[in-house]
């Protein structure tokens, strides 16, 4: 079983949406059955492997939180949250060029360009079909995919530059931050829990470069792509307040010695990294605390997000 | 309403003001601590003016957010104190047909 698996199991567990996560299971094995022959093993594939489940898991929350009402109301919007996550995987995978998703082939090397690029777009078409009738998820449908296509620009066009926390906040808020708040509203059927699916958001991001900061070091793989790319982590963000780190980070190359020195800079940063995560969550909880009528799912999922940096 | 409206405002005031006092207690010292640090010339001046700024700008946006979380629970309670109550309306009909 896979780290991902291991930290899904829990988090579906701990947050008591066995449920709710298994009625999106069916949800979508009758959506499989349904689609296009042609594109059913690509989309199967793309589904496959061990999804998190965090976002489907963050609207199950805010809807418990917020209403009284059966999470079976809520199982359609968190499968269009589903299949717009996994539009963004197949074109983040063919962004990276990356093997592997999920412990197994990307839908690109499987299938190739042309079937993953399809098939992103029929994840998108049917996650709109799904909200037809319900103009206010295909409204914020329609905000998630603008502000997912503007932050994939952001991210890239501010990588390999001296930039910030506050910049790599502003980052992370539109890439996973837009996805989580998305969620947040989807959930809660209101904009009351926004800002807290923001920073859920901010928070998940963040834990997630840290943690792949530690396996960088630890397990010998994580973080490495983004430091040779130039993506401003948290604590690449941090470490590059220092001159001659942040003269390294400015440099486009392979040069081993220098991603080395790098990924040591950044190491030296995590408990700099885990206040300013420490911070975020604080955030969050009180966001909980002032707009959930029921803040308990909400709170242990901050807790539960938290705990990802240090797996 | 207008009773409701200066109850409100007057606890949001006082809640924005009670929670930048909170923030800044806490996040003061070490700013200073920094700010301290980024005007001494020395090796690590560099580091501790991006040091600064990070955190000056992370007080800037938490009190924003602080303020904004509490503007919109006045707006919130102001809806909770003056929303209509009493017996449910009767049951809205047509007095006569219509031909469709």
């Amino acid at each position: 079983m896979t780290a991902g698996a291991v930290a899904t199991g829990g988090l579906i567990g701990q947050m008591g949406m066995a449920a709710e996560i298994e009625l999106l299971r069916e949800r979508v094995t009758k959506w499989l059955e349904s689609v296009n022959d042609e594109l059913r093993e690509p989309l199967a594939w793309a589904l496959g492997g061990t999804p998190k489940h965090f976002r489907p898991v963050t609207l199950f929350a805010c809807h418990r939180a917020l209403h009284e009402t059966p999470a079976s109301e809520a199982v359609d919007l968190a499968f269009v949250v589903e299949l717009m996550h996994n539009m963004s995987l197949i074109v983040d995978d063919v962004l990276d060029e990356s093997d592997e998703r999920r412990g197994i082939a990307t839908v690109e090397r499987k299938f190739g360009r042309l079937t993953a690029l399809m098939a992103s777009g029929y994840l998108v078409a049917d996650a709109f079909d799904t909200v037809a009738g319900d103009a206010f998820a295909s409204h914020h449908l329609s905000e998630l995919l603008r502000r997912l296509g503007a932050a994939e620009c952001l991210q890239w066009r501010l990588r390999r530059q001296p930039l910030g926390v506050e910049d790599w906040r502003r980052i992370a808020g539109e890439d996973t931050g837009s996805m989580f708040e998305i969620c947040a509203v989807l959930g809660g059927r209101s904009a009351g829990l926004r800002q807290y699916g923001h920073l859920i958001g901010v928070l998940y991001h963040g834990c997630d470069d840290v943690g792949d900061q530690r396996g960088l070091e630890a397990l010998g793989g994580g973080g490495d792509e983004d430091i040779r790319d130039g993506i401003l982590t948290l604590p690449a963000a941090l470490a590059i307040r220092d001159e001659r780190t942040r003269e390294l980070f400015l440099i486009d190359d392979d040069d081993p010695a220098r991603l080395a020195t790098l990924a040591d800079a950044c190491w030296a940063q995590l408990d700099d990294a885990e206040q300013v995560l420490d911070r975020i969550a604080d955030s969050a909880r009180a966001e909980a605390k002032q707009f959930a009528r029921h803040p308990e799912p909400v709170l242990a999922l901050v807790d539960h997000v938290r705990q990802l940096s240090r797996r | 309403m207008l009773t409701s409206g200066s109850l409100v405002t007057s606890a949001t005031a006082i809640r924005i003001a009670v929670g930048w006092l909170e923030l800044w207690a806490r996040r003061a010292p070490h700013l200073a601590q920094l700010a301290a640090s980024a005007s001494v010339a020395g090796t690590d001046t560099g580091r501790a003016q991006a040091a600064f700024r990070d955190d000056l700008l992370a007080l800037a946006r938490e009190s924003a957010e602080a303020s904004w979380r509490e503007l919109r629970r006045g707006v919130d309670d102001f809806d909770a104190m003056t929303r209509p109550r009493g017996e449910a309306a009767s049951r809205p009909h047509r007095p006569y047909r219509m031909k469709l």
